[in-house]
Order: C-alpha cells, then structure tokens, then sequence
C-alpha cells in the first residue's frame, strides 16, 4: 500500500513516517509534506492509497486538503491524525468520507489497525456490488443490531418480536430497543413493518406468489391489517399499488 | 342601549339562578292561568244553579205573598160590596154627580176616606155608575188639589170595568170582581205604580140585580211588590224581578222603564232566561229573569280582580325566591371571582361562611390553592437547585475551556515524546502515554453522553495508571457484558468512585487492595457493582453519602470537603438518568464499601412503541 503524511510539526511527521517505514508487509511510504498545499500537489503527483494527515496545518488545513483531493476525482483514502478530536471536524470527516482517525499519540497497533480498515475498504469499493445484504446498509451499527439484520432478514415471514429477538441476542429488550433505534433510525417495530412491506413489493414484482398470498409470505396474519400498514408505509393501498404499476 | 343588551345577555348566560327562577315562573305562570280558567268556568257554572235554586225560593216565596196580598184585597173588595151606608150614599146620589148635593157629596167623601184606610195599599176609590164616574177619591191628590185620575181617556178604562163587572153580574160568573192595570200610573205622579180592582156596589140587604154601581179601587203596586220582594234592595244585579198580567205585559218591573212593554219584547232586548209562577189570582204571573251575559261579565270582573292580586302574589313569591336563591348562589360566584383572581395572580382563599355542598365546594378549592402552592414552592425550590447546578456545570465548561487552550499541546507534544519512546522501543511506556492522553482527552472532551463501553474503557486505563503507581497497594478485576457497551451513560460516572476508594478506602494500606468493577443488564436496567476492600466509611459519612443518593440534595459541604466528589456525580447521574436511576451503599468500617447503581436507558430511546403484529 502506497502511504503520504501530512503533518506540520517535524518531530510528529518524521515520527510517523518511521513509524510507517517499520511496519511489515506489503507498505510503502511515497513521501511526505509540512503544510496542506504542498501535500496537495504532491497528492496528485504521486496518487498515494492513503494519506495520513493532520488537522491544523499552515496554508492549507487537512479539511480543505481532503475537499481538493476528493474534487479531483481521486480514489485516495484518507486517515486523520488528530490529538483532539472533537465533534466539529468528525462531521466534517463524516461528510468528506474518511477512512478513519489516527488519535494522537499514535501507536504501532493504531496504525495496524487503521491500515486493516483502509484496506478492507478499498477491497469492499471494488467489489460493492455484492453488497445487497441488508447489514452491508448498516456497516457501523453495533455487531448485536447486525445479528439482528441478519435473523430479520431471514425470518421477516414468521412470527418476529423485540423481545424474543433481543432474548436469542442475550441483551435485554429495552437495552436491544435502545440500541435499534439508535443505530437503525427508527423502532424495531417501524422498520420490521417497512422490511414487511419492500418484500411484499419485490414479490408482487416477481409475481411468483398469488397475490391473496403475499400478506401471509411476509409475516402478517391478517390481510386487512397488511393492507393497513402498506397504505401508511408507501401511501397507496395495495391494490392501488398494484393498479399504478400494472401488476395484475 | 345594544351594549346594555349584550351586557343584559351575558349576565343572563353567567347566572344560572336567572334562568331557573324565569323557568319556574313560566311554569307556574302557565299552571295558574289553566287554574284560572276552569275555576272561572267552574264558578261560572256553580252562580247560574245557585242563582236559579234561588230563585226558585224567591219564586214560591213571591207568589206567597202576592197571593195572600191578593187575597186580603178580594177580602177588602167583598167588605165594601156589601157596605150599606156606601150603596145608601150612592143610591141618594141618584147617578148624576152634577145633581149631587152637598150632603151626599160629604157622605160619599166621609165613607169613602174611611174604607182608604182599610189598607195602606189603597191610593184611590172610585165609585161609577151607568152614566159615568159618580165620585172619586184620591187619598194623595184630592188633598193635594192634583187634577184626578179618572178624567179623559182614562174615564173609558173605568166604564169598561163597569161594563165588565155588570157583564161579569149578568153572566152568573163566579168572582164580580175585575182587574184592571191601566192606567198603570198618573201623569202627575209617575213613581207611583197603581192597578184596579172593581167590585160591584151590592149592599147587604140588595142583590145582584139591583146593583147599580160599581167602586173601583186603585192599589198601589210598588207597596205589594216591596211586601213580596219584588223590589229589595239586595236583588242580585244580574237577575230581574217582575210581573205579568194575563196579557203578557209586564205590569211591574224594578226598572219602571220596562213598565208597560209586552213580555216578549222585553226578553228578546235583554236576552235572559227566565223562570215564571203562576199567581193564584188575576191569571197575573211573576217572573225571574236571569242575564247569563251579566253573571259572566261579573265572574269576569271579580277574577280579573283576583288575577291581579295572583300576578302580584307570583311576583312577590319570584322576588324572595331569586333573593333566596342568589344567597344560595353566593358561594359559587366567590369561588369564581376566587378563581378569576388566580388568573391575575392572586392567590387568595375564599371565606367559608356556611356548611352547606356549595361551600363545601369552596373549602375544597382552599385544599386545592393550599395543593398548589405547596407545588409551586417544590417547583421553585427544584428550578433553584438546577440553578445551582446548572452554574457548576459553567463552571466546569469554563475550566475545561481554559485547559482546552492547551490540550493541542499537550496531547502534541505527548505525540511527540511518544514517537521518541517508540523509536527506543520501550512499548510499556507507549502504552502509559497512551493511556494518559485518552484519560486527558476523555476527561476534556465536551461529550457529556457517552457509553457504558467507554465509561469501562476510561475505568480501566485509569486503573492501570493508577496500579502503575502505587503497584502493591491494591489490584482490580474489572468485567462488564460488552454487548451492552452501547448503553448511555453519563460521562465520567465511575472515576470518582474508585479514586474514593483508592485514596480513602487503601489511604492507610501498603497492600492486599482490591477493586472490583462489574457491569450486567438486570431487568432492563444496567447494574455496576463497585467493591472494596478497604476502611469502609464511618456512620457519618456513610449518613451524608446516603443522603446524596436518596437524591436529597444539600447544598452545603461535609465538614471536611469529603464525598464531594460523589455527591456531585450522583447528582449528575440523577439529572442525566431521571428518577429510575437508583443507587445502594453498603459500607462497613474495616471491611469495605459497596456501591450498586442501577442505570435505566434514558427516555426517547424507542422503548415505547410495542409490536403490532
């Protein structure tokens, strides 16, 4: 993996670039620069795979160097080294989509680490089109709530609740609760209903399953109650739903 | 005037006992005039069958009366028939007054004046004969020098009595006698109400064929009628008295107007019904007109009387009733001017001045305003506390601000000491660096949420320094379920107790230390248990720690500035998790102390929303 720091203080920069030069495997640091503008051209000069870089640096911040970098359409990942990291630049970060921080002091296992996830990321990117599971929607949701996506997934069609759910998990219902809607968005229950309610449309899309059917396939015990949540979810009834796409 | 409407309005739709009182004098009002109604027809009804049984009485009692008056009268006639002196004096007079000399003049006069006085119903006498009148005397004129009776036309009425009688004689018919009740009174004296009687003059030692004249007594009527209550003055003004002659013309009347006019006329003007009895004498009747008309108009007159009085009884009655009612009522509009100061912010009781359910009302308003204000100073005395708390929590920011000043060059230059560490490859003393600036930068940090995984997390590597340093003196175990690391918490929750323990609890101990730290989900709460083995605290401390976990909150210090530290983070943890988080102690001096918390997921966090399906 090809890697470039940014970093202003000289005991910082060529404290991490050691540090990176020691580390095994296929890595290689291409080069380094004290402030955001001269990383920039460097940047599009030797298109590294990821860049390490601070915060506050002089001339060019590591913000604005990320939003030039990502302007010229380049694949770079981007890791931040910060020793403070407060809320305002991990928004920032979220929206600029970096690959992860770096907090400072910086250890050798941080760095292993980091570069693992950089890595897996830049696998998943080439190969993101197998990602059509539903946890893949949710990647930084807490490992209980992906189980629970995974059993979802394969159960929506029987009988499903929180609190049986949150048993098999071995967490409480209302810590699991808390948790779901925290992560998800929205209630446990919510989202269930709207899971229901996109697999009874790519069923009536595939059109395998009678159509008196489908309610039953997806987990509801009463048709006129699933006619109900559908018109709440997409607000169309389902034979209107049906009319509207000319599915018969 | 529109305002004083709408202001009339309003105060009729705000006062109830206006409309009560309004709907009970309607309705007694209605009540009253169907009352009204079937008590007038009732007396109605009741006046006319009195009225006729009455009159029925009065009837027989009249025709009595007349009857024996008539009789007395015949008597009086036979007595003068056969009065010899009288037939002497009239045959001496030979039949023509003109030839009449003063002898007989004076005898005739003598006995004449005295058979007047045989009844004081006698006005007059007339004596005639074949030729004519022979000799009157009039007992109220001939004195008087008033013109007679018997003279012009009235002289043909007094020869057809004549001509009757001697008809009368010559037919063998019982009873000589003839009435007459024309002329019914004198030009002259027109009250004065007469009719005729005429008998044949016979003598007592003559008969019938050598009767040569005939004496015509005039009787005054209005003394037999007053007799037989005919004329009274206590005759009902609805019902008239009067009588009728063999032709059906009344010959007496109260009113003298109606003397004269023919029966049937009569009663067709004056619309009546009437009830008649026949006399025994003269083929006369007496009658008892009754004017429905008038008994009406009467019953009308007195219960219009009687309604006034009613409608004035009512109004009375409604106007101690609606003062009544209003007393009653006042206890109500107390409590409403009560209620309407509350809205301008004055709290004021109302005076309780009576026992009955509407002042009941008012003393449980009182409860109520008492309620309240006991509410209000709670609520004051809370937004004081948060007030205070909420200027420590500045306080702190304000610190933590000023240390954020530096904490770019703190946690810089650790970075930098930290390469210089790595570079001599003393990794234990990376990892103290480490841990220290994640103390630091957690403790900096503005997050005042974070998780009970990193809460842990911060425990543990403040444990490992602390174990650093003062290596023997204690060891830890720290656990928790990590799935559970999600769970809210309030930010550095567990600090505080374990650098008591630490610094308190082992203050006098080289050694044998031990700290345990475990986190486990118990009943949809997340339960931390922290346990020592230390001093354990002493019943005073152990009183004023309590104190802060019952959430009772003291705002002064422990004497020696000791706990503090506890009681402001049971203080935070109570603002940050709400009246479900619950704290324990249990500490005994020379054995330990043991703190339980039991942390509840905050409210919001989607627990409320069950399945549907």
């Amino acid at each position: 993996m090809r890697m470039f720091v940014a970093e202003d203080e000289q005991r910082s920069r060529e404290g991490l670039c050691r540090l990176l030069s020691s580390l095994p495997g296929n890595h290689e640091l291409v080069g380094q620069a004290s402030n955001g503008s001269a990383a920039l051209e460097l940047i599009l000069q030797l298109k590294p795979d990821v860049v390490f870089t601070d915060i506050r640096m002089p001339i060019m911040d590591g913000i604005s160097l990320i939003a030039s970098v990502r302007s010229h359409h380049l694949k770079t990942e981007f890791v931040i080294t910060s020793g403070y990291a407060d809320f305002e630049y991990a928004r920032q970060g979220i929206t600029l989509d970096v690959a992860d921080y770096l907090i400072k002091p910086v250890t050798r296992e941080d760095v292993l680490r980091v570069l693992e996830r950089v890595e897996r990321r830049m696998n998943g990117n080439k190969a993101n089109a197998q990602g059509s599971r539903l946890r893949n929607k949710y990647p930084d949701a807490h490992p209980t709530i992906l189980k629970s996506l995974d059993i979802l997934e394969n159960a929506y069609a029987g009988k499903l609740n929180q609190r049986d759910l949150a048993a098999e998990l071995g967490v409480s219902p209302e810590y699991f609760s808390y948790l779901f809607s925290r992560n998800i968005g929205m209630t446990f229950s919510e989202f269930l209903r709207r899971l229901r309610v996109e697999k009874a449309q790519e069923m009536y899309a595939a059109g395998e399953c009678p159509k008196q059917e489908v309610p039953y396939a997806v987990g509801f015990s009463d048709a006129k109650y699933f006619a109900q949540v559908f018109k709440s979810v997409t607000g169309e009834s389902p034979a209107e739903y049906l009319k509207s796409r000319n599915l018969k | 005037m529109k305002q004083r409407i709408q202001a009339a309005l309003r105060y009729y739709k705000s006062h109830i006992w206006i409309e009560i009182t309004a709907s009970v004098l309607l309705i007694s009002a209605v009540l009253l005039l169907i009352f009204y109604f079937y008590l007038r027809s009732q007396y109605y009804r009741h006046l006319i069958s009195e009225t006729e049984k009455s009159d029925e009485v009065v009837l027989s009692a009249a025709s009595n009366s007349l009857n024996n008056q008539f009789s007395g009268q015949l008597h009086i006639g036979g007595e003068i028939a056969v009065n010899n002196e009288l037939y002497d004096a009239v045959h001496s007079a030979s039949g023509d007054p003109s030839q009449m000399t003063p002898a007989v003049q004076r005898r005739l006069k003598n006995e004449l004046s005295r058979i007047s006085h045989y009844s004081d119903d006698i006005a007059a006498l007339a004596v005639v004969t074949k030729d004519g009148l022979l000799y009157e005397y009039g007992r109220y004129w001939n004195a008087n020098g008033l013109p007679e009776l018997w003279s012009g036309e009235n002289l043909e009425v007094l020869n057809e009595i004549y001509d009757a009688i001697m008809q009368n004689i010559s037919t063998h018919k019982t009873g000589h006698y003839q009435v007459m009740t024309k002329p019914a009174w004198r030009e002259a004296l027109p009250q004065m109400n007469v009719y005729h009687i005429g008998f044949p003059l016979i003598g007592t030692y003559s008969s019938l064929s050598r009767v040569e004249a005939v004496i015509v007594v005039t009787y005054r009527m209005e003394n037999i009628a007053r007799t037989s209550a005919l004329l009274s003055d206590d005759i009902p003004d609805y019902t008239d008295r009067y009588l009728t002659d063999d032709r059906g013309t009344i010959i007496f009347h109260s009113n003298s107007g109606c003397i004269g006019l023919s029966e049937t006329d009569y009663l067709s003007s004056a619309k009546a019904d009437v009830v008649t009895k026949p006399l025994a004498y003269f083929d006369w009747n007496v009658n008892i007109a009754i004017d429905r008309q008038a008994i009406l108009q009467k019953v009308d007159s007195i219960y219009s009387k009687s309604a006034l009085v009613f409608m004035l009884a009512i109004i009375a009655a409604f106007s101690v009733w609606a003062i009544l009612l209003r007393s009653i009522l006042r206890p109500i509009d107390t409590v409403k001017r009560a209620m309407e100061n509350i809205e301008q912010g004055k709290q004021e009781k109302v005076e309780i001045r009576g026992e009955h359910e509407v002042w009941l009302l008012a003393a449980e308003y009182n409860r109520m305003l008492d309620a309240l204000r006991e509410r209000d100073e709670t609520v004051q005395k809370e937004y004081r506390e948060k007030e205070i708390m909420s200027e420590r929590r500045i306080q702190a920011e304000r610190t933590a601000l000023e240390s954020q000043i530096n904490a770019h060059f703190i946690f810089n230059t650790l970075n930098a000491i930290n390469y210089n560490v790595l570079d001599s490859g003393d990794t234990e003393t990376a990892g103290l660096i480490k841990r220290l600036s994640n103390i630091l930068r957690y403790t900096l940090s503005q997050k005042t949420e974070v998780t009970i995984g990193s809460e842990f997390d911060m425990a543990l590597q403040y444990l490992y320094l602390q174990k650093y340093r003062l290596m023997d003196k204690f060891d830890y175990e720290i656990d928790f379920q990590e799935e559970y690391g999600e769970w809210p918490c309030c930010k550095l929750f567990l600090q505080p107790f374990i650098e008591n323990a630490i610094v308190h609890g082992f203050e006098a101990m080289d050694s044998g230390g031990m700290i345990r730290v475990n986190g486990y989900e118990e009943h949809g709460r997340f339960c931390v248990v922290l346990e020592d083995n230390g001093r354990g605290m002493t019943g005073e401390e152990q009183a004023y720690v309590k104190d802060s976990l019952r959430g009772k909150v003291s705002l002064e210090l422990s004497p020696e500035n000791r706990g503090i530290a506890i009681r402001n983070v049971l203080m935070r943890a109570r603002m940050f998790f709400g009246p479900d988080f619950d704290a324990e102690l249990e500490s005994e001096p020379g054995k330990g102390t043991k703190f339980t918390f039991l942390l509840p997921i905050p409210e919001n966090s989607g627990t409320e929303e069950r399945e549907g399906n």
